[in-house]
């Protein structure tokens, strides 16, 4: 299988503090990876930094081979690595179809061109259909801002989902989800493993990721612990350890 | 040569202090409430002109008089936080700060239709001669007293915030609202403690004010906008930098101007050109974080 | 009596269109910008220097001011963009005060306090337009028509999308994709364009020109405008522009001693400012907004 992902030896320090130490990984296209650790074991750091929301203070990322060095995470999601975040962010002052336009349609994003020509036929079309994968056309005119946690939560993945990337990160897809949204996101996640695409996942739910993740990996104190199948990984002590604060 | 820079240091340090006093309550209403309380400025006219009519008018001595305006300032400065700013408290900043920008015009349409558009003066300046800084240097009573008194409220103001409980729980919201009731005390009284003070030290810097300048309605705005400055310059919210920041645009305006080095039409530029190329220097202020509230 | 009714519908349509034009960078892409008067001032100054000294026409000067606005803009935000908030505002608001210093001393260019006279009446194929004829409010309303339709093509546009979904969440922006920096830089310098036009009209209207273009006053009336009618809100800015402007007038129509004038017109401003802020935060003509 080929590599997508490359990350080696990353490390990001907040004053003193070491968020994410010297962590290295690698993942293969079209495979769904997990990520996990206690808290403040420094996933969501890791998301940052992997998306360039946040500078690393060492190490070097290669996507598709290349090395993504110092571009800004607008740049980064052209290459195509994507990510929602943990406390989700939508546009709610935009309507539910806004949302997903604007990362569907390149093309207009310099003012003349949007001036000059405004046929979003196509992107409409488009975006009906990722929302109606999640069963969001019916709100497609509301605003954003009146949606519940839960849909929220979906309109960010779809809109995540809708800028084309071969590579999605979602920072927490099931937390705060109810059962049925839970089969959706699911339902989602499998979509795009089918289309081909890499996802890589930040999760406390265990169940969930155990029927999702083909593989886990587990940080600790922002190292790198050890990666592994989900069965395995379940009865590693080293993991359980982490949980227990031990070690 | 000498004599000259000493005055103008002395200048600078009256200016200076006068415009800390102000950036003083600016940060702290900045660092608790989250926004820029454009209003400041019409509160040190007002101290001028409640000091004036006190002194000037009803005919009471000065000390009495300074006392009296500061305590009904500070009523004011309760006034106008609870009438228009707690019932916006929790909307986006930008609504108290336009319903400031809104208090700072009718501020100044109130004071012209009471007092007129004519310039009113407190006293006439007497001056001492004093040794200062290597030379002879003219100071009038006011500007000592200025001067001493602007450095012990600022002393004051940092010792109220490190060392009472009160002042704890200040530092406390100003770092996280929420955490407010942890710490035993409720957002409408942390925010009446901001806002009395800040009006009180603004009032201060008005008196004086009133003596180093005509009164006229207007007056409040060239002071509070270079206390905007100061307060951006040493870092939003931070006590020691608004302080520093204060005196940095005093010492400067008066050094730049007074040495010939800049043309003194260009006076009222001093703290933004200061202030725009310290921001492309150092975006994050003197000092400190970004974002980071009332760090002493 | 009709005279006073054709200047105010000129007065009218110039702060139409620099409301509007402060409604796009301000309102729509929620920078805080306090500073947009200098682009007024500087597309001013263009179109009075620009004929003054050099004979250049009206229609020639509106270009000018635009082109001048615009590109001065761009300087202006490569320099302030990276703030955000409070820094932006402070920071551009001490622009403002510089823009005045500037234009107060620069004597050789701008005649300083004393200001720019002698600038020619508007003139269109050969024919001069007299100040307060009719049709010089049909010359008037037209350029601010037009300009206006182009803002609303703009704003209703994807890139005003971007700009909206900016204003709402910077960093969900970026995480769509889009250069946010850009898109700031653009939505500041067609605004500054816009005002630019806009200052240009003023100086063919008011034929004088003097470093007061670029006061304190002026640049609250302009915040107060944008913000009653509803920020980012096309048909708020418009109606928002006309309730100031008529506001503005109500003391000299109820006979208010000259006196109190200006003070009682502060005190109605104020009063509006507040009231707006407490009833209807996001403006008073919210209900044009689409859903």
């Amino acid at each position: 299988m080929k590599t997508l992902l490359d990350v080696r030896n990353i490390s990001k320090r907040f004053g003193g503090l070491h968020a994410v130490e010297n962590f290295s990984f690698a993942i293969e296209k079209n495979t769904i990876i997990g990520l996990i650790g206690p808290n403040g074991a420094g996933k969501t750091t890791a998301f940052n930094l992997i998306t360039h929301f946040l500078p690393r203070n060492e190490g070097s990322i290669f996507f598709q081979e290349k090395n993504l060095k110092k571009k800004p995470p607008y740049a980064l999601i052209r290459h195509g690595i994507a990510r929602t975040f943990q406390q989700i962010r939508i546009f709610p002052e935009l309507t539910v179809r806004e949302n997903v336009l604007l990362s569907l349609s390149w093309k207009y994003d310099s003012w003349w061109k949007s001036f000059l020509l405004q046929d979003e036929s196509e992107e409409n079309a488009t975006a009906y259909k990722l929302l109606s994968e999640v069963h969001l056309e019916k709100h497609r005119d509301e605003k954003a801002g009146n949606l519940s946690y839960g849909q929220s939560k979906l309109l960010e993945m779809v809109r995540t989902i809708a800028t084309g990337a071969e590579l999605i990160l979602f920072d927490e897809p099931a937390a705060g989800v109810n059962p049925p949204m839970l089969n959706t996101v699911k339902k989602l996640i499998r979509n795009l493993k089918a289309q081909g695409k890499t996802i890589f996942i930040i999760e406390h739910n265990m169940p969930f990721l155990m029927e999702m993740a083909e593989e886990i990996i587990v940080m600790e104190n922002g190292k790198f612990l050890c990666r592994d199948v989900p069965t395995k990984i379940q009865k590693d002590i080293r993991v359980l350890e982490a949980y227990l604060g031990g070690s | 040569m000498s004599e000259l820079v000493a005055q103008l240091i002395w200048n600078g340090l009256v200016t200076g202090a006068l415009i800390a006093l102000v950036a003083l309550g600016l940060t702290l209403i900045y660092g608790v409430a989250g926004f820029i309380q454009f209003a400041h400025g019409e509160i040190v006219a007002l101290g001028a002109y409640s000091f004036m009519v006190l002194h000037k008018l009803v005919g009471w001595e000065i000390v009495p008089s300074a006392i009296a305006a500061v305590i009904s300032i500070i009523f004011v400065g309760l006034i106008l936080e609870r009438f228009f700013f707690r019932p916006v408290r929790d909307e986006d900043p930008m609504v108290p700060l336009v319903i400031s920008i809104g208090l700072s015009i009718g501020l100044q349409a109130v004071i012209l239709i009471f007092f007129g558009p004519n310039i009113l003066t407190i006293s006439k300046k007497t001056f001492h001669s004093l040794s200062l800084f290597g030379g002879k240097i003219l100071a009038t009573p006011s500007q000592i007293w200025a001067v001493v008194l602007a450095i012990i409220l600022m002393g004051g103001t940092i010792l109220f915030l490190h060392k009472t409980k009160i002042g704890k729980a200040l530092r406390a919201v100003a770092s996280n609202r929420d955490i407010a009731e942890v710490f035993g005390i409720h957002v409408n009284t942390a925010m009446r403690w901001i806002f009395g003070v800040g009006a009180g030290l603004a009032a201060v810097a008005g008196i004086f004010l009133g003596f180093e300048q005509n009164l006229e309605p207007m007056m409040g705005v060239m002071i509070a906008v270079k206390a905007f400055s100061a307060v951006i310059l040493g870092a939003v919210g931070s006590v020691r930098g608004a302080i520093i920041g204060a005196f940095l645009i005093g010492l400067s305006e008066s050094l730049l101007v007074g040495l010939g080095i800049i043309p003194s039409g260009f006076t009222a530029a001093i703290p933004f050109i200061i202030l725009i190329g310290m921001l492309l220097l150092k975006p994050e202020g003197l000092f400190g974080k970004r974002f980071t509230a009332l760090r002493q | 009596m009709i005279e006073y009714f054709f200047s105010l519908v000129i007065i009218t349509a110039i702060w139409a269109l620099l409301a509007q034009s402060y409604n796009l960078s301000f309102g729509l892409t929620g920078l805080f910008n306090l500073g947009h008067i200098i682009f007024y001032g500087v597309g001013a100054y263009t179109a009075a220097i620009l004929n003054t000294k050099y004979g250049w026409g009206f229609l020639e000067n509106i270009g000018a001011a635009a082109l001048f606005s615009g590109i001065f803009a761009a300087g202006f935000g490569l320099l302030t963009l990276r703030l955000s908030g409070h820094y932006l505002a402070i920071a551009t608001l001490g622009a403002a005060m510089i823009a005045s210093v500037i234009a107060t001393n620069w004597i050789s260019l701008t005649n300083g306090p004393l200001g720019i006279r002698g600038i020619d009446e508007p003139e269109i194929f050969g024919i001069t337009i007299e100040a307060d004829s009719l049709l010089f409010v049909l010359l008037y309303v037209t350029v601010v028509l037009l300009v206006n339709i182009l803002l609303y093509k703009l704003f209703h546009s994807p890139f005003g999308r971007l700009l909206r979904a900016i204003k709402d969440d910077e960093i969900a922006a970026q995480a769509a994709g889009k250069n946010t920096f850009k898109a700031k830089t653009w939505s500041l310098i067609l605004s500054a364009a816009f005002a630019g036009i806009a200052g240009a009209l003023y100086t063919h209207y008011r034929l004088f020109l003097d470093p007061t273009i670029f006061a304190l006053p002026e640049i609250i009336v302009l915040v107060l405008m944008v913000v009653v009618g509803g920020r980012g809100n096309f048909w708020g800015a418009i109606l928002g522009t006309i309730l100031v402007i008529f506001i503005g007038e109500l003391p000299r129509f109820i006979g208010f001693p000259d006196s109190i004038i200006g003070a009682s017109r502060n005190i109605m401003y104020a009063a509006l400012l507040i009231g707006t802020m407490f009833w209807k935060p996001k403006g008073l003509f919210t209900f044009f907004e689409k859903k």
